[in-house]
Order: structure tokens, then C-alpha cells, then sequence
């Protein structure tokens, strides 16, 4: 692994994607239909390992410099720069469209209930739920989200650079 | 930019991932270059032409020119 690392980033690049891909699926299709990825107990746990493990895998593969030659630095660059754009835009193009679709997203989905951005930063009285609240969201988007987003957008480069 | 690598490769006899252990990158790294997709720093470039013997000029090929 640490002779010649730039041999396995890409590869270990791939499983994250790849397992990325399938916790983004799981979440997603959980969402939409609660209840309808009911696996037995034993697989639950092996996932929830693999998922978390990745979570670290993301992280690692997002700063690992030093295993990057340099074309892998130049997808790394060019991931980074789209990452950047769509965290400057994306949560304002979410939150406008969770806005424009709240009666559609209620419909269709009994009991989940869309954010209420708007409202909750324009409260004057729920300062400690925000806060609290807040950082527990920054937590999981943070630790959970983002390295698994970059891993994505990384992939993604690299497919488009192939073309 | 356009480049003699994947002939200068073939001519040798070697496997992009031959050639990519010889310059220690990767083999995506190598797949690029020769595909156009990736032009190579100036140390990678000084180290294809040690490695082919012959002069960069005659390597990579300036479009401008």
C-alpha cells in the first residue's frame, strides 16, 4: 500500500464509490418506502459496519495526498472545484425547491413532514433547539455526508475525463 | 496534446501498466496521456523522454506549432 501508493487510489477510490453508492440507494429507497429494505438482523449489522467504515474510507481517500499522482490530483482538482459549486448553490436549490413542492411531498409521502428552513431561522424562541439541533445536523453532515459526496463527485469526475 | 506514446509503448513491446511502473504513475495516469486527455507536468515529460530515449519535442506533439 505505501510502496508506490498511487497504484491503489483509484482502487480504493472505487470501493468507496461503490459503497457510497449503495448507502445513498439504501437511504433513499428507506425514505420513500420505510420498512421496504427490511433485511435480517445479521446482515443489518454487517452493513451498518461497512457503511460507517466507509464513512472513514471517504475521509481518508478525499485527503490522502500523498497517494495521488498527478492526473489522480488533477480528477482530485476538478471533483473539488464541482464540489465546491454544488455546496455553494445546492443547499439554496434544495431549500427553494422543498419550498415550491411542500404540498406535492406531503402528499405523497403521509407523516414526513418537509423542512422548514425559513421558519426555523426566522424563530425567536427555539434559540437552544436550533443550536443543538444545528450541531447535531453539522455533525452528520459533516462526518457522515460530505467525504461520501466528494468520493462521488470524484467518480464522476474520472468517468467524464474518460469520455 | 497530441503525442507518439502509445506507439513508442507498442514499438517496446510494453503494456501501459509496464510503462506506468517505469514512470511510477498510474495506469489511468498513463491511459490519459496517451489518449490526449492528460498533459503531463514537466518533470513527467523530461521522465518519458530518459525513458524513450529521445528528446520531448519528438514525444508530445505542440498543435500550435
Amino acid at each position: 500500500m505505501f510502496n508506490r501508493p498511487y497504484r491503489h487510489y483509484n482502487r480504493l477510490v472505487e470501493i468507496s464509490f461503490l459503497i457510497a453508492a449503495l448507502w445513498l440507494i439504501w437511504l433513499v429507497a428507506s425514505w420513500i418506502v420505510p420498512g421496504s429494505l427490511n433485511v435480517p438482523q445479521p446482515l443489518k449489522t454487517i452493513l451498518a459496519i461497512v457503511f460507517n467504515l466507509n464513512i472513514l474510507l471517504a475521509m481518508f481517500v478525499a485527503t490522502a495526498r500523498f497517494m495521488r499522482d498527478e492526473y489522480a490530483e488533477r480528477i482530485w482538482q476538478q471533483a473539488a472545484r464541482r464540489f465546491v459549486n454544488f455546496l455553494m448553490i445546492g443547499p439554496l436549490v434544495l431549500t427553494i425547491l422543498i419550498a415550491l413542492n411542500s404540498k406535492k411531498i406531503t402528499a405523497a409521502l403521509p407523516g414526513m413532514v418537509p423542512p422548514r428552513l425559513l421558519e426555523i431561522l426566522a424563530s425567536e424562541n427555539q434559540p437552544a433547539v436550533v443550536f443543538f439541533g444545528g450541531i447535531a445536523a453539522t455533525f452528520l453532515i459533516v462526518a457522515q455526508f460530505l467525504p461520501q459526496l466528494f468520493v462521488i463527485f470524484y467518480r464522476w469526475s474520472l468517468w467524464r475525463d474518460s469520455r | 496534446m497530441k503525442n507518439q506514446l502509445r506507439v513508442l509503448r507498442a514499438q517496446r513491446g510494453w503494456s501501459q501498466a509496464d510503462l506506468a511502473e517505469a514512470l511510477e504513475v498510474s495506469r489511468q495516469a498513463v491511459n490519459a496521456i496517451e489518449t490526449g486527455k492528460h498533459d503531463p507536468s514537466l518533470p513527467l515529460a523530461f521522465r518519458i523522454s530518459r525513458l524513450f530515449g529521445m528528446p520531448i519535442q519528438d514525444i508530445f506533439n505542440d498543435q500550435a506549432e
